[in-house]
């Protein structure tokens, strides 16, 4: 009878009664209004299984029915693939059934019979039965086990038992313990292959990731290819699972695909499971985990006053002054605290609310969360993001299934609109730009701040929303997907996905005027000091529109031995993402309309179409689960480049073979020791459409608009430039990725394993013919061709063991990756010289080579000045004073210079060459713990700038420097003894001084480990929830970035700025709850 | 939903996704085709304002986002005006050498983007003939002004001509090498351009001076005449002349006569033919009326050639980081300080010696200080132009005094006592000690005067004009007809010795404009002072100095030499209640040697630009400059 009811029949059997009580009769006379509540009822109503398991709700006949029924039904994993022998059993019965080759099975059953199903390597479930005799059972995998299905993409996924690539996983609980922000901060330490480093930490910021370093990955969500913004800003208590494709797998992507590929999967309910609403939460504080540590006023005057008796001129402070200031009693001597000033602790918060479950034919998982983070600076807003996810999926009949997912979010970022491009630059530099020995308020009256020293903008005070101005910055993304999946034949399957991406960006800035004031002690009045008298207001309209669609056939046999899986498919994708750009001046702070006579310009970015398109086809053969084939290849086209050479093929191949389920293995005593091992190559090609020197359209001839401009004739016009030479010679830029690995698992899975080596090599990199000289007189270049290469080469290696103690379970495990960038074949490698090969070659040698001086001591006396036999400063050594550097003189000739620096370091810019992690999770009764380490070695940080230079910029500098300095005995006496310390001794002026020069003294190899995460919680007693209805509470503390050793002073260790003003990355301490109905 | 249903709804899918072939075919946002630009007059205009645009600065060799100033100019790199011996910046610079690279133009993608734009004019047929004429010309001039400005800098280069050249791989590259023409043809390849397309060009005057007309074409002509005409006599006149064996640097002395000869000409016929005028409009107050004749484009008659600039659309930050720190309008102030050096070679306008300039006589501050009544008599009573280019203490900008005091001069035990604070300090009593805009000696310490003197010329007076946000509109003027009065009197005075009647009546024209007392007899010197005080910040003096072969000479890098070495004149209020002095100020000269510690050292290299080693290799038959 069901079968010949329209789909909506379904939810109105159940929903009726309940309509009928929500909405006046009249609503429901006519037969679409039926389709129009039901269409409410689904999107405001928890799905049936809440209202079929009330009685009074079920329509009265379902109870006529015979007291024994017969049930059918489909066992399936998560990719649908079905499970042959699960068990499945009738609660409280001995009767039970086996499923078959087709995960079919049928069973006899009383009435209100529950189902028990299980299966080695996924989690048992237990089902309610309903009124249908039908059941189609979905079963999840046990984590951690080799049955675990890893998903790649849209209609992609494999067992990872079987597969044959690299590619890591994570799922959603691994990822949802931590309280990053974003995505990206939830995967740092966790995943094997994976560089990471979080260089800025304000709100809403997140972690630079790098699969083995290999640049920018692509990102794809639900199948779905996405830009690094949607993966960051998913709610990742949403994430169902994240596999990294980190090899020549990853060719099945095609032209975006050679820095490998982040594939997430949102999480979905499951048919046949019962309603459950999740609630999670924490509230947490955040303090900065290490910033500038600024000179007090009297460590500041006293080396102030040290540094005008070295230079030996004019005196600032007197020494009645100066003894004021070591006394630091007296009114207007006792310092200013712009640290503390400035900076606080600031609130985090985030809930997420998730509604999940499924009928026999539909399951659905909706999801709304919220997410606050507070900026670390005083009164400086922050980012919020609300998120909301809604995943459908419906089997229509038995062939067709149907699936709709949404995912949309709004992400604000509120912060007082300040001068300068990142308006969170002015409160760092502040903090060492102010003088301690003033501070913001003329006379220290709050109504009147006053200049804070020579730049007039470095005022805290006014750096607020009263009085310098606004700047909310909002995206509102949506992300529509609907999928369809036909099975035309047994085995033979036809998916569809569309997608429809939009995102609409909205910029808002204002900029005040305002006065600075001085006190006037005679008149005891405020006259203004400093007006700033450039209002500004910016406001950017942008949006990006993404459609996508994905085509496959899937045909998938098992016969004897060998089971085969073929995929063919085509996938496009266009995006466009125009802007348009209002800079006004505001004639009054207070107008937030623009008006055109205020208008300063307008900027129409254009809407900057892509488009790909790409063939992609997937074929897996395994016999016997022992010799494993995947070939895989697409043939992708992209909008950038000549139709001539528009198409690439990438194609890749991988092997495996599970040495462990040969017969001579499991029949050895070796099986109970080791009872997994696989070994696996591939081997393949990926394109990559992003490399610097080649852009868009660079293969056309003609005129570039918007190019320059001028005024002629008294008006504005815009330029018009002719192109260069047209970009023809340019094609694919290819990489082929090889990697070698093996999967083990030991002491009957207690201990798992895995080991990758891995070698990418780029060829065809944009570069010039040197053998071709064009006369630069001609006034064009040789348009660039394919020529130089590249290599990333390095292992990753994951480790863990899993066990229990009686009731204690724990897991430990470990990650590394040591990914190393080198430039591999140039075209052009003459030198002239073996010094000039030495010093700029950089065939076939390590990337961004750091070079610099190599600091061998400090002068410890005059005398020794005085008899050194080398010119270490470029001034005969009269620059210099005991605890000054010494460096090494490499070529022997004498005097210091460049052509002494030798390689000193590593790469500053970049995540780091070595990244490691560690995991600990421990479960003991009620009680759980798990923490994370995580840290980096070989990367460099250069100490510099205000970290380094006394009173550079005229300004302050960190405590340390000058507490740790060498000094004088008497700041007032230039002869007096000098006392040693770390740092040169603290000059006035002297930036260009030698002791400032590129040295191993102030270049560091940065290695840290931070404990990253740690969460204690405690779940209550089942027996005290019961009552509640609730089927689980827990509550617990986390933190993150709680402490980290690690070899730098005063700054964090991921932040790459050299004057370390970096944003710094926050240390969190959460309070948190998870509640489920 | 069953099988067909599904089947149509993949081929919908299929269909609407592949349905249109091109689908690769993306439509580029900025990229039009040849043939469209020159289809639309408007188009055509916007190829011309690129040029314009790109003919004061161009791109860093093996660079393609750096920029350089082809010399200095208002809306350029400020530090450009720091170089030679007009103004300093406001924090320490070690530099302690010319960098003879500077200024080197070179780009000849301009020419042939020139080039292209003329066979594009040329096969149009939106256009008449008579109005392709004047963009031609306009192209051109344009064309011929990068020429110049090359060869004032790398000497003769090769010329290329109307050719657009083109390659396809496999094309014999050699037949693409053109060697460097000699500085004497690069020169005449200029004069003769600038002479022949004056013809095509209109004598009216354009809107604020942006376009060039005829006279913009005589002036570049005059001007490339006279450099080659100096360049040939004084060049030859040295020791051992700059030059290479093929004469790429080096113009024989026997061609400077003929040269004077074509500058003379055509500034004359500028002076007499042109509604150009020397602007009087202000007798009463000179200093007010050279600053408008330079500054201000409303109703201006004197500027023939300028860059403009207009809001909202394109202005500069000229004013926003030279306004003195009492007037600061945004965050940069007091960038430039103007030296000592320029501004006492403004002539007193009671002068025994007209024509040239003398140091200020203000005593010995820690001895037998002179003291002044006021803080401004000392510079009022020098040629008015000082008060057009230079704000010295005292000076009104807008209706605002500007005060530049280094500190107080106190009495202690009878002995005069200098007393200095940081940047706006008062003492107890409330009395000054140093003012907000300086000058101060912190030399690290930024956004406040250095020297004592701010820049006058080219700082905007308009409302907001010193802010980031709106910035100036103030024009950058490249000719002015005082340059013609210059040209002529000096290629009169080359030509036929110091009394004659041209070259003095030429001076003196511009001399009783700007309100000091004529010329009797003319020398050299004179020449030297006059050009020096008329076109302060105009990217004049350097190139004088080297066309004149004086560079070396003048800038020695020596310590004791006055010349080379940057100087202040620092203003000093008498605090000393009861003394009679009380109230009136002194001054003292201030070496600023702690903040530019080297003086400047100009060396025979610096007289040319290097060729860079990448054209070098890109054209065997490129030779290098004298000293590289």
């Amino acid at each position: 009878m069901r079968r010949n009811t329209h789909f909506y029949s379904e939810w109105l059997l159940i929903k009726k009664p309940l309509i009928e009580k929500l909405h006046p009769p009249f609503l429901l006379k006519k037969q679409h209004k039926y389709v129009l509540c039901s269409l409410i009822c689904m999107l405001w109503l928890p799905w049936k299984q809440s209202y079929a398991n009330t009685a009074s709700l079920i329509p009265p006949d379902t109870y006529m029915e015979v007291q024994q029924r017969k049930i059918t039904g489909l066992v399936l994993d998560e990719a649908d693939q079905p499970i042959a022998g699960a068990s499945i059993k009738e609660k409280g019965t001995t009767n039970g059934a086996t499923t078959d080759g087709k995960g079919a099975f049928l069973l006899t059953v009383q009435q209100n019979a529950i189902l028990e199903i299980s299966y080695v390597g996924y989690i048992s479930q237990t089902i309610i039965l309903d009124e249908s005799n039908e059941v189609r059972i979905t079963m999840k995998p046990d984590n951690q086990s080799l049955e675990e299905v890893v998903i790649t993409g849209f209609g992609l996924s494999q067992k990872k038992a079987t597969m044959t690539g690299a590619i890591a996983t994570i799922g959603a609980k691994d990822i949802a313990r931590s309280s990053a922000p974003t995505v990206s901060g939830a995967l740092v330490g966790k995943v094997a292959g994976l560089n990471t480093r979080q260089t800025d930490g304000r709100p809403g910021s997140s972690t630079q990731i790098r699969i083995r370093n290999m640049g920018n990955p692509l990102y794809v969500i639900d199948g779905i290819q996405s830009d690094v913004g949607q993966f960051n800003n998913l709610d990742f208590n949403d994430i169902e699972s994240v596999s990294v494709l980190k090899d020549a797998s990853a060719s099945i992507y095609g032209v975006r695909a050679a820095n490998g590929v982040i594939v997430v999967t949102t999480k979905k309910g499951s048919t046949n499971s019962k309603n459950t609403v999740s609630v999670s939460s924490y509230y947490g504080m955040q303090d900065n985990f290490k910033f500038v540590d600024p000179a007090d006023a009297k460590t500041y005057v006293h080396n102030y006053v040290q540094g005008e008796t070295l230079r030996g001129e004019q005196r600032s402070y007197s020494p009645e002054e100066y003894e004021k200031w070591m006394a630091g009693t007296e009114k207007g001597y006792q310092g200013f605290d712009w640290l503390d000033y400035i900076w606080k602790s600031a609130p985090q918060y985030y809930l997420n609310a998730n509604f999940t479950g499924g009928s026999e034919k539909s399951n659905y998982y909706i999801s709304v969360g919220r997410l606050q983070q507070d900026a670390t600076i005083k009164n400086y807003g922050g980012f919020e993001r609300t998120n909301a996810q809604m995943n459908v999926e419906s089997r229509i009949n038995e062939r067709l299934k149907v699936g709709f997912r949404m995912n949309g979010r709004i992400e604000k970022r509120e912060n007082p609109g300040v001068p300068g491009g990142d308006d969170y630059w002015l409160p760092r530099f502040a903090v060492l730009r102010n003088l301690p020995t003033r501070g913001p308020y003329a006379n220290d009256n709050p109504l009147y701040p006053q200049r804070p020293g020579d730049d007039v903008q470095t005022n805290f005070a006014v750096l607020n929303y009263e009085n310098s101005g606004r700047m909310v910055e909002t995206w509102r993304n949506i992300q529509l997907q609907a999928n369809a999946e036909y099975e035309i034949m047994p085995g033979l399957k036809a998916k569809m996905l569309g997608g429809y991406y939009f995102a609409a960006r909205k910029f808002d800035n204002q900029e005040f005027t305002y006065n600075l004031y001085r006190y006037d002690p005679n008149s005891d009045t405020y006259p203004v000091d400093y007006t700033m008298s450039d209002p500004y207001r910016e406001r950017i309209y942008g949006q990006v529109e993404e459609i996508t669609s994905n085509i496959q056939l899937a045909y998938d046999k098992t016969f004897g031995g060998h089971s085969v899986n073929a995929i063919l498919g085509m996938e496009t994708i266009q995006r466009s993402d125009p802007e348009g750009r209002i800079v006004s001046r505001p004639t009054s702070n207070n107008l937030n309309l623009i008006g055109f006579d205020e208008f300063r310009s307008f900027d129409d970015r254009g809407n900057n179409t892509q488009a790909r398109i790409g063939w992609m086809g997937r074929f897996n053969y395994n016999y016997e689960g022992k010799y494993l084939l995947e070939l895989s290849g697409r043939y992708d086209g992209s909008w950038k480049y000549p139709p001539s050479d528009r198409w690439g093929f990438f194609p890749s191949a991988s092997v495996g073979w599970r040495i462990s389920e040969e017969k001579f293995w499991k029949d050895n005593s070796i099986h109970n020791l080791i009872d997994n091992l696989k070994i696996r190559g591939s081997y393949g090609l990926v394109g990559d459409d992003n490399v610097d020197g080649y852009n868009a359209f660079d293969y056309l001839p003609g005129y570039d608009y918007r190019n320059g401009a001028s005024v002629i004739d008294g008006e504005y016009v815009i330029g018009t430039k002719p192109r260069g030479l047209p970009v023809t010679t340019l094609s694919w830029t290819k990489s082929t990725i090889l990697d070698v690995g093996l999967d083990i698992s030991m002491l009957k899975s207690r201990l798992t394993g895995e080991l990758s080596f891995f070698h990418r090599k780029r060829d065809g990199l944009p570069a010039a013919r040197y053998d071709v000289l064009l006369p630069s007189e001609l006034g064009f270049l040789l348009p660039k061709e394919n020529l130089n290469s590249d290599v990333n080469k390095g292992f990753d290696a994951a480790i863990r063991w899993a066990d229990n103690i009686n009731e204690l379970n724990y897991s430990i495990g470990g990650n590394v990756t040591y990914a190393r960038f080198y430039d591999w074949h140039q075209y052009d490698n003459r030198r002239s010289n073996s010094w000039d090969e030495y010093r700029n070659s950089i065939y076939q040698r390590f990337g961004y080579i750091n070079w610099g001086l190599e600091a061998i001591g400090q002068f410890q006396s005059w005398e020794e000045i005085a008899n050194y036999p080398i010119d270490n400063d470029q001034r005969g050594n009269t620059t210099l004073m005991p605890g000054d550097i010494k460096y090494k003189d490499i070529n022997g000739d004498g005097v210091i210079n460049d052509m002494d620096q030798r390689p000193i370091g590593y790469r500053e810019d970049a995540t780091p060459i070595l990244n490691f992690g560690l995991n600990f999770a421990f479960n003991y009764k009620s009680f759980d713990l798990a923490f994370d380490f995580s840290g980096t070695a070989l990367s460099s940080w250069y100490q510099r700038y205000e970290q380094a230079v006394p009173f550079q910029n005229n300004g302050n500098n960190p405590q340390f420097l000058f507490d740790d300095a060498w000094h004088l005995a008497d700041v007032w006496d230039p002869n007096s003894e000098i006392i040693p310390g770390k740092f040169p001794m603290a000059r006035l002026n002297q930036q260009d001084h030698s002791n400032y020069w590129n040295s191993t003294f102030w270049k560091r190899n940065v290695t840290y480990v931070k404990l990253r995460n740690l969460e204690f919680g405690y779940s209550l007693p089942k027996e005290w929830l019961n009552k509640a209805k609730i089927s689980s509470v827990r509550v617990y503390v986390s933190g993150q970035n709680l402490f980290a050793i690690s070899n730098v002073q005063g700054v964090d260790p991921e932040q790459q700025d050299q004057n370390g003003l970096g944003f710094p990355t926050m240390r969190m301490y959460n309070l948190g709850l998870n509640l489920q109905f | 939903m069953n099988r067909k249903t599904f089947y149509i709804a993949a081929l919908t899918c299929t269909l609407l996704v592949n349905g249109c072939s091109n689908f690769l075919e993306q439509k580029p946002d900025t990229i039009l085709p040849g043939d469209e630009v020159y289809e639309d007059p408007n188009l055509i205009k916007s190829v011309l304002a690129n040029f314009y645009e790109r003919l004061s600065r161009g791109l860093k060799p093996n660079t393609t986002d750096q920029y350089y100033d082809w010399g200095q100019r208002a809306g350029g790199d400020l530090y450009n005006y720091t170089t030679i011996d007009e103004a300093i910046k406001y924090d320490f610079d070690q530099v302690n050498s010319f960098d003879r690279n500077r200024w080197r133009v070179y780009d000849y993608e301009i020419v042939r983007n020139i080039n292209q734009f003329l066979q594009g004019l040329n096969e149009t047929t939106v256009l008449s003939e008579t109005e392709k004429a004047p963009l031609i010309g306009e192209a051109r001039l344009i064309r011929a002004w990068y020429y110049f400005n090359m060869c004032r800098s790398l000497g003769g280069m090769p010329l290329v001509g109307d050719e657009v050249f083109d390659y396809q791989p496999g094309d014999d590259v050699s037949a693409l090498q053109i060697p460097r023409a000699t500085e004497a043809e690069t020169y005449d390849y200029i004069i003769n351009e600038c002479h022949t397309i004056a013809g095509l060009m209109s004598d009216q005057r354009t809107t604020n001076s942006a376009r060039a007309n005829k006279w913009t074409a005589k002036m570049l002509e005059a001007r490339a005449a006279l450099y080659a005409a100096s360049l040939a006599k004084y060049n030859s006149q040295m020791a051992s002349p700059i030059q290479t064996t093929g004469r790429e640097v080096g113009i024989e002395a026997s061609q400077s006569n003929s040269y004077y000869q074509q500058a003379l000409d055509a500034a004359t016929e500028v002076i007499e033919q042109s509604p150009y005028v020397l602007q009087d409009k202000h007798p009463d107050d000179k200093a007010r009326n050279f600053y408008e004749a330079v500054s201000i484009k409303d109703g201006n008659t004197e500027v023939i050639w300028a860059r403009d600039y207009i809001f909202p659309g394109q202005t500069h930050g000229f004013t926003t980081g030279n306004l003195p720190a009492s007037l600061a309008q945004d965050a940069n102030t007091s960038y430039l300080s103007v030296l000592l050096n320029l501004v006492e070679e403004f002539e007193p306008i009671n002068t025994e010696t007209p024509g040239v300039g003398s140091k200020f006589d203000v005593g010995a501050l820690n001895g037998t200080p002179k003291f002044f009544e006021t803080v401004n008599e000392l510079f009022q009573q020098r040629d008015p132009r000082l008060g057009g280019t230079v704000i010295f203490p005292g000076a009104l900008f807008g209706s605002s005094e500007v005060i530049y005091q280094a500190g107080q001069l106190n009495l202690e035990n009878g002995q005069w006592v200098k007393r200095e604070g940081a940047a706006n300090s008062h003492d107890a009593q409330g009395n000054l000690i140093t003012s907000v805009n300086g000058p101060v000696f912190n030399s690290a310490l930024r956004l406040v005067n250095k020297t004592g003197f701010g820049i006058r010329k080219f700082l905007d007076e308009t409302p907001g004009a010193g802010t980031i946000g709106r910035g100036s509109e103030v024009w950058e003027p490249r000719f002015r007809i005082a340059e013609a009065y210059l040209i002529a009197a000096e290629a009169a005075f080359e030509l036929n010795g110091g009394s004659n009647a041209v070259a003095l009546a030429n001076i003196n024209a511009v001399r009783a404009r700007a309100g000091v007392q004529p010329l009797t007899m003319l020398t050299f010197e004179n020449i030297v002072h006059e050009r020096r005080v008329e076109f302060a910040f105009e990217d004049h003096r350097y190139w004088d100095m080297l066309r004149w072969r004086r560079a070396h000479l003048t800038w020695t890098g020596e310590q004791r030499n006055e010349k080379a070495g940057r100087r202040g004149l620092w203003a000093y209020r008498v605090v000393a209640p009861g003394s009679s002095e009380n109230g009136k100020w002194a001054f003292e000269e201030k070496n600023m040697n702690f903040i530019y510690p080297n003086p400047l050292y100009f060396e025979l290299r610096h007289y040319y630009s290097e060729l860079d080693n990448s054209w070098l290799n890109n054209n065997p038959k490129l030779v290098r400059n004298p000293y590289q």
